[in-house]
């Protein structure tokens, strides 16, 4: 029964009806096969055609989402091109990045039963899946919460407990923990394990990250501008480095490094390692199971990142400083409780905590946009309370998570006269100021083209230039790699880098901890409210019990590193690094 | 202010569950109630009209909401100061501007001041304003006695059992849930435009007016791109608005409770229209 095709895609091509040329092919000669009970995980850079394929399984292409098709996509046998949407609805069940337009209801309970109710199943089925689909994802006894008022966890638990309920045959996850924390983020990939391991349904998985899902995925699916470039065992895919650059996809550090190792002939591993346990052990075998010298001379010595740049000069008076910052919504729920903080001229400082720790209220009170119930947040010498939006403007620019919800002109060029004409500029200095902004991002020359019809990673840089224009003396990003894959983001990143170190104020908030790690020098660590760390990456990612109550996960290069100190991780600042320290104590086979 | 509002509007509708006879009686009957108090304080409210009866309306409202475990003192004090706004307005505006002829030659008509020919506050005046006041206190009371008790999951299914068709109900009940939605478009614009340096209070009128536009279109766009993929999630949920059967998690029994109470209130109101009519309650206190 394993070997039969659940999902079969014959030579399917895909043109979007507002595709900008015939040739402009979403899917193109698509030929898949998905047994039953596999799990196939959908590689590929932004716009390859993942979600495509994906909407396309689910008969939303072409039946809700038009273009022009040719080929056949079959689920459990019938063509979804000559199956209705709502028999597809019971065959295949999608959930969605975004939480938030998948629920409709106004209680998690009754989002659940919707389409049950819809399909005329008795009353007691529906309550029998119901509390089966809550259960299993976490979210017994917030049967009466709305779903309008959960973490965004919680939300995107409620969107997979109503496909789940539904028992389909096939289910699509489209990027399904995009906008969530690490530990959010793997509870949600826990109950997705959980349902292949009882129900063996079938699964297609799109996903840029590969660490958390890389140990259960049966068979890996790579695109390329629309087009299948490889089909095979994920540990096969693994191995080869180059095309997974090509894809974009973040590859786990431990199996970059065993790679990086067994390319240099230094230790040989039977098949791709895929977690940090797995890497470490011919490295401990080949070694005599413990390091032979002091650890910190073994890897790099550093204390922190070499990046710092305080700039001295105005080092004693901060350029953001949080005093005794304390702030309720209105019904008197705490969001922030007794912050104080200094951020100093040139500092890059990493804002890290799960969803609902407080990160983004903190955001918009250096934004001016929340004002503290109790204390005063300083901006460059200034109350925010006293200081006009257009002078916040100037100071502080903030980068959404989502381009989208930034950019709303017809062209590039609209787009960064907005504040400035806001702020009451001539032309002459606009013009000026344009120029530089779009020098700076790298899209010079794309004044007139329409924001909507960039990819998402110029759409980052146009957001970016569009706040560097009113030349801002710090720069306020909200979640820079959500959504994104390795290749789109690596420029941005540098980007910022780069103009940290020509002397912007970096404020980062992410749930990312490799870049935090990587890019900032600074770590404040946040949790229900409360600022419970604040220091070097290399004092608070080593510190178990700060990431405990954070509810935070270790970067990947420090689960490394403690696998291969018998669980006690040591600092070390980059995988080059690492592989070098490695390498010194290896003798090439 | 329209964060404010759309806030109100949010908590309004927000069902509060309780363990109560009123979060037990069909959502038909309260519906019933609705209406009832409605229609008939309209009759029970005239500048010759005793104002006791619609006091002992809203009393008899606040008894069953107090009784029915509805949180009435907890949107008093949230929601006090708009209630407090909008019943004042109306008091003051009813005190001097109801006249008439038939009032003002009254004999037994007091008239503590006027300002000829247009405001007159008299004691007919202040008799209607306190009947006007109470009619919209109860009003405000009934509605709260509603959506507080009732899961509107379990008014739409009502409503399609009194024949209203399902793509109907299913609008009513998805347009709540639009209230949270557009609050969090209108955050993400707003955040994103002033964090541009837009100011929405200040300048002259009409820059005020232009710089609501620039949040407006955008957060049309906004809303109508959420619309657009919440209608393709919707459909791909097996969720439309074709006509077959379909069951319920949780079906609110009809009771004969029920049945009794939609009774008295029918036979109710149904007395009162056709008495208004046979003119038996053309009562003038004067």
């Amino acid at each position: 029964m394993d070997n039969q095709p659940v999902i079969e895609i014959d030579n399917f091509s895909f043109r979007y009806k507002e595709a900008a040329s015939p040739e402009s092919l979403a899917l193109r000669d698509v030929n898949v096969k998905v047994n039953e009970g596999e799990i196939a995980l959908i590689l590929g850079r932004s716009g390859c055609g993942k979600s495509t394929l994906g909407l396309a399984v689910s008969g939303i292409v072409p039946h809700l989402i038009e273009g022009e098709w040719a080929g056949d996509v079959k689920v459990c046998g019938s063509s979804t091109l000559s199956t209705s949407m709502y028999e597809m609805s019971k065959r295949v069940g999608v959930v969605f990045q975004d939480p938030e337009v998948q629920l409709f209801a106004l209680t998690v309970e009754d989002e659940v039963a919707m389409s049950l109710e819809s399909y005329g199943l008795p009353t007691q089925e529906i309550r029998e899946r119901v509390d089966w689909a809550l259960s299993v994802c976490g979210l017994s006894g917030m049967e009466m919460r709305a779903p309008a008022k959960l973490s965004g966890g919680q939300k995107q638990r409620v969107a997979i407990a109503a496909v789940l309920a539904r028992d389909p045959d096939v289910l699509v996850f489209d990027e399904p923990t995009g906008n969530l924390d690490p530990v959010s983020t793997r509870s949600v990939y826990q109950v997705i394990k959980h349902i292949c391991a009882e129900k063996k349904r079938t699964v297609i998985l799109v996903e840029h990250d590969l660490a958390p899902v890389i140990d259960f995925v049966s068979k890996v699916i790579v695109l390329e501008e629309g087009q299948v470039i490889f089909e095979g065992e994920p540990r096969s895919v693994l191995s080869q480095l180059e095309l997974m650059n090509k894809t974009g996809a973040k590859v786990p550090v431990a199996t970059h490094l065993g790679l990086v190792l067994e390319n240099k002939n230094l230790i040989s591993y039977p098949q791709p390692p895929l977690s940090p346990e797995e890497t470490a052990a011919p490295i401990l075998v080949a070694i005599n199971q413990s390091w032979p010298t002091d650890k910190r001379e073994l890897f790099g010595k550093s204390e922190s990142n070499n990046n710092s740049s305080r700039i001295d000069g105005d080092s004693i008076k901060p350029i953001i400083s949080f005093q005794s910052v304390t702030y309720r919504y209105p019904k008197g729920q705490v969001a922030l409780e007794n912050i104080n903080l200094d951020i100093f001229r040139g500092e890059f400082v990493g804002i890290v905590g799960m969803n609902g720790a407080g990160k983004t209220t903190m955001a918009l009170h250096v934004m001016g946009i929340l004002t503290p119930t109790e204390g005063k947040v300083i901006v460059n010498g200034k109350d925010t309370r006293e200081m006009s939006v257009a002078e916040l403007a100037r100071t502080v620019g903030l980068i959404f998570q989502n381009p989208n919800h930034q950019l709303f002109k017809d062209n590039v060029e609209k787009e960064l006269r907005f504040g400035p004409d806001n702020l009451g500029w001539d032309e002459d200095r606009i013009l000026k100021s344009m120029d530089r902004a779009l020098g700076l991002v790298g899209l010079a020359g794309t004044e007139k083209m329409d924001p909507e019809g960039l990819s998402t990673g110029q759409k980052k840089r146009v957001a970016i230039a569009s706040t560097l224009i009113m030349d801002p003396k710090v720069l306020l990003l909200d979640e820079p790699t959500t959504g994104q894959d390795q290749r789109t983001l690596q420029p941005i990143l540098e980007l910022v880098s780069r103009l940290h170190s020509e002397g912007l104020t970096v404020l980062m908030i992410t749930h990312d901890m490799e870049v935090a790690m990587k890019f900032a020098d600074r770590i404040v660590v946040l949790a229900n409210g409360r600022m419970i760390a604040d220091g070097p990456p290399s004092q608070i990612f080593l510190r178990d019990e700060v990431l405990r109550e954070a509810e935070l996960i270790r970067p990947e290069l420090l689960q490394m590193t403690a696998a291969l100190n018998h669980g006690e991780p040591w600092w070390v600042s980059s995988i080059e690094d690492l592989e070098r320290c490695i390498s010194s104590f290896l003798v090439p086979a | 202010m329209l964060f404010h509002l759309l806030g109100m509007a949010e908590a309004m509708i927000a069902y509060e569950p309780a363990d109560s006879y009123l979060h037990r009686i069909h959502p038909l009957t309260k519906l019933a109630l609705m209406l009832f108090v409605i229609i008939a304080g309209m009759y029970i409210s005239g500048p010759t009209f005793p104002w006791g009866l619609n006091m002992g309306l809203f009393i008899l409202l606040v008894i069953i909401a107090l009784t029915g475990k509805i949180p009435l003192g907890k949107e008093l004090r949230d929601r006090g100061g708009y209630i407090f706004a909008i019943v004042s307005i109306l008091f003051v505006g009813n005190l001097i501007f109801s006249r008439g002829v038939e009032v003002l030659n009254n004999p037994n008509v007091r008239v503590y001041f006027k300002i000829e020919p247009i405001i007159y506050a008299t004691s007919a005046g202040l008799n209607f304003a306190i009947s006007k006041t109470l009619l919209i206190l109860s009003s405000i009371v009934v509605v709260i006695i509603l959506l507080k008790s009732t899961r509107l999951a379990d008014l739409s299914h009502a409503l399609i059992k009194i024949g209203v068709p399902y793509s109907i109900a299913t609008i009513i009940t998805t347009s709540f849930r639009c209230v949270p939605m557009v609050i969090d478009g209108l955050l993400i614009v707003y955040n994103a435009e002033r964090a541009r340096g837009l100011e929405l209070d200040k300048g002259t009128r009409r820059e005020r007016i232009r710089q609501w536009q620039l949040l407006m279109t955008p957060l049309l766009i906004v809303l109508l791109k959420w619309v657009d993929q919440m209608t393709i999630v919707f459909q791909s949920r097996g969720l439309d608005f074709s006509a077959r059967s379909r069951t319920r998690l949780r079906e609110v029994p009809f009771r004969a409770f029920d049945g009794v109470v939609i009774s008295v209130l029918l036979v109710s109101l149904i007395s009162f229209i056709v008495a208004n009519q046979l003119g038996y309650i053309d009562v003038n206190i004067y």
